[in-house]
């Protein structure tokens, strides 16, 4: 990659560095939140302190999100324009994967708002917008994967299986220590390692493979230019 | 001065009220709380409105004293 | 005005013959409520310390004045006749002597809250009574109130208020603990739900007047009020006492039998309990006057161990919703079996669950449950002790005392009325 002018802005370290960290800190968030289900033994930590572990995570993750989108849409590299934070499609760049993105902050943002008024609105509706948070998670992975263009560097490879391990264990121990049958529990656990594993396959020849900028959506005219 | 009121309908027993407001709650022998004294006294009422927001069931309220008390449901007719 | 002497009883069953009575007999008897204004229906039942005669003995004239001070919108009345207290009969017996009494009084109350429906829910055990007030709805010639009856299915739980409205509305029928009929009730709409035989003698009060009405019962509660009484052989009559009448009149009994009173949610008294047919009194003896039932326990029973039972039937009753009723009517009932037993530490668990039940639920489930057990404790401490001792009594072996919890027997055709009562205690 040739570099132009005087080498990457702050601007676009600032987006990669707050997105991989805005899907650690979701990831932590997440597993908390299935641990405030209540299987954490209350000796080790009050379940207090795991709630509001859970909503501040929440809250730095949304953060840091935001960061990311103002440096996105602030760094005239790529040309995102606002609206691209919550409509998805509207960018030139990488639309679909750069779409799956701005899905993901909608879905949070309405998260986190619901919960903002929670105790004014009936629970049950709080509850079912709250398991959104499961459709949100995996959209922005495939966002991270798709529209990064750290994908192959490995400290975001690892930093993206640090927020996977994590969703992962709270999981695991969550489905053991449940009271659902034999059945239902293997199912559940194998589902997500059939899940898992097609995300990988598909990591391993999309956003991994050689071409994948080309092939993500990138405008020509960015590819092979390099970056600042 | 501002009264607790738990939703027995929807409390779960979690018990992260009476971690956090052990001055006006405790936990009866099946986990559920027991409000030793609905009022909250000033000094409380940071605490108080923290518990309220930990109820993982939003069964814990905190109340105007104001409000009229609900009639005593009676029983089956 | 009622052709009926001020002092004289029956005055709800008066007038049943071989089936209900029709709207001429009726009104030959009574006459018509004439209209009353909103404030002066609330201020009659005030003066008249009316208090709902479901259970919860709640003062109508609360319950009035709290949809009567509304600003705006349309309210509905509900007349609760479900009763689903298994010892209780009175409500169907009075629909099937005088459902124009119950409908009188509906429409006075649907008048002065501004409602234009009224809904009747029935017991679907009660069959005749709900035929019975269908066809009187039918004698009806004013337009409105629009009556309907609705039958409901035979469950415990759907005597309480906001549990029937949340059935009649579609919903699961348990109770809410939040909703507030008077604010949203049935249809989302202001209610104002009442016990049957309530609104019959807030009829009654309109027609006769307050002092007419006040010449029986106490002068903290005047008026009259239906009971089940249950004898030895298991056979309901339906009475129609003044309050302050001495429990011996209401039900003549061999010296020493225990009373099971209020039904399932009231309480035992010991055998020769002197008092009157009172709210206080009973209250202040740790039991209640209850859905008015009052039934004998024969003699070769145990009431401990018929007490078990009735523990374990209403811990099964309960909608499982809130916690503390859940566990604690389970516990109350294992602890109390045991206690019969005679197991160590038994009768402190049962101490320690009856103080962790009252106010715990949305509902007087738990309320009424500990109530029960606690009066047992009360009215017989030396069978208590004995049991602790020596296990189990002859009695306990016994098969059960109170078939009503099984077998909800069929109709309330076959019931005897005990129209003699005495008139009560004067004022």
């Amino acid at each position: 990659m040739v570099a132009l002018g005087g080498g990457p802005s702050l601007l676009w370290y600032l987006t990669r560095g707050t997105g991989t960290a805005a899907l650690i800190a979701l990831g932590a968030a997440l597993a908390l939140g299935v641990a405030n289900l209540g299987a954490w033994p209350a000796s080790r930590l009050p379940a207090f302190v795991v709630d509001e572990l859970h909503r501040y995570l929440a809250a730095v993750a949304l953060l840091l999100l935001a960061v990311h989108i103002l440096t996105a849409v602030l760094d005239p590299f790529a040309g995102i324009g606002i609206a691209a934070a919550i409509l998805p499609g509207t960018t030139s760049y990488r639309p679909l994967w750069l779409g799956l993105g701005a899905v993901a902050f909608d879905l949070l943002a309405l998260i986190y708002l619901s919960s903002r008024i929670r105790l004014l609105i009936p629970y049950p509706l709080w509850k079912r917008i709250h398991l959104l948070a499961w459709l949100a998670y995996p959209v922005a992975l495939l966002h991270a994967f798709g529209s990064g263009s750290d994908v192959r560097f490995p400290w975001f490879l690892l930093a993206a299986l640090c927020s996977l391990a994590l969703v992962g264990l709270a999981c695991l121990q969550r489905i053991a220590t449940s009271r659902l049958s034999a059945d239902l529990r293997l199912g559940l656990i194998g589902g997500f390692a059939v899940a898992l594993l097609l995300f990988a396959i598909w990591a391993v020849q999309g956003p991994l493979a050689a071409n994948w900028a080309k092939r993500a959506g990138t405008p020509a005219q960015l590819i092979g230019g390099g970056r600042r | 001065m501002k009264r607790l009121v738990v939703d027995p309908t929807a409390c779960a027993g979690r018990g992260l009220c009476a971690e956090l407001l052990p001055e006006l709650i405790e936990l009866d022998r099946w986990g559920f709380p027991l409000l030793r004294e609905p009022n909250v006294p000033r000094e409380l009422e940071a605490l108080a409105d923290r518990a309220v927001a930990a109820c993982p069931k939003a069964a814990l309220r905190l109340q105007a004293s104001a409000q009229p008390k609900l009639p005593r449901r009676p029983p089956v007719s | 005005m009622t052709t009926l002497q001020p002092g004289s009883l029956p005055r709800l069953l008066a007038g049943w013959g071989e089936g209900p009575l029709t709207l001429g007999a009726h009104r030959s008897l009574h006459g018509a409520p004439r209209r009353h204004a909103p404030a002066e229906l609330v201020e009659l039942a005030r003066a008249a310390s009316l208090r709902g005669r479901g259970g919860g003995g709640f003062p109508l004239a609360v319950k009035l004045s709290a949809l009567v001070g509304r600003r705006r919108g349309e309210a509905a009345v509900l007349l609760n006749a479900v009763e689903a207290d298994p010892f209780s009969y009175k409500d169907a017996a009075l629909l099937g002597a005088n459902p124009h009494l119950v409908l009188d009084g509906a429409a006075l109350a649907a008048r002065a809250v501004g409602a234009r429906e009224v809904v009747i829910a029935v017991g679907s055990r009660h069959r005749a009574a709900a035929l019975a007030v269908g066809r009187a709805i039918g004698e009806r010639p004013e337009p409105l109130p629009r009556f309907t009856v609705h039958t409901v299915p035979n469950r415990y739980l759907l005597g309480q208020e906001s549990a029937l409205i949340a059935h009649l509305n579609g919903k699961r029928g348990v109770p809410s603990f939040l909703a507030a009929p008077y604010r949203r009730g049935l249809h989302g709409q202001p209610t104002l739900v009442a016990n049957a035989e309530t609104i019959a003698q807030l009829a009654l009060l309109a027609i006769g007047g307050s002092d007419w009405f006040s010449a029986i019962g106490e002068a903290e509660e005047p008026g009259s009020a239906l009971l089940t009484v249950w004898s030895e052989d298991g056979r309901p009559a339906i009475s129609e006492v003044a309050f302050g009448t001495p429990l011996h009149q209401i039900i003549p009994v061999k010296p020493g039998t225990p009373l099971l009173v209020g039904g399932l949610a009231g309480g035992w008294l010991p055998g020769g309990w002197p008092g009157p047919w009172s709210r206080e009194a009973l209250a202040r003896a740790g039991a209640a006057v209850g859905c008015g039932a009052v039934a004998t326990l024969p003699a070769d029973r145990c009431p401990l161990a018929e007490t078990a039972r009735i523990l374990a039937w209403l811990a099964g009753q309960g909608a499982g919703q809130c916690g503390p009723c859940r566990f604690g009517t389970r516990d109350l009932a294992l602890a109390f079996g045991q206690l019969c037993a005679g197991e160590r530490g038994a009768l402190e668990l049962v101490e320690e669950v009856i103080a962790l039940l009252p106010g715990r639920g949305a509902c007087s489930h738990p309320d009424g449950t500990a109530r029960l057990a606690a009066s047992a404790l009360r009215a017989f401490p030396e069978l208590v002790k004995r049991h602790g001792r020596h296990g189990p009594c002859p009695g306990c072996a016994t098969p059960p005392a109170f078939h009503q919890l099984s077998t909800f027997p069929a109709e309330a055709d076959g019931l005897a009325r005990q129209t003699e009562a005495p008139v009560g205690a004067g004022r």
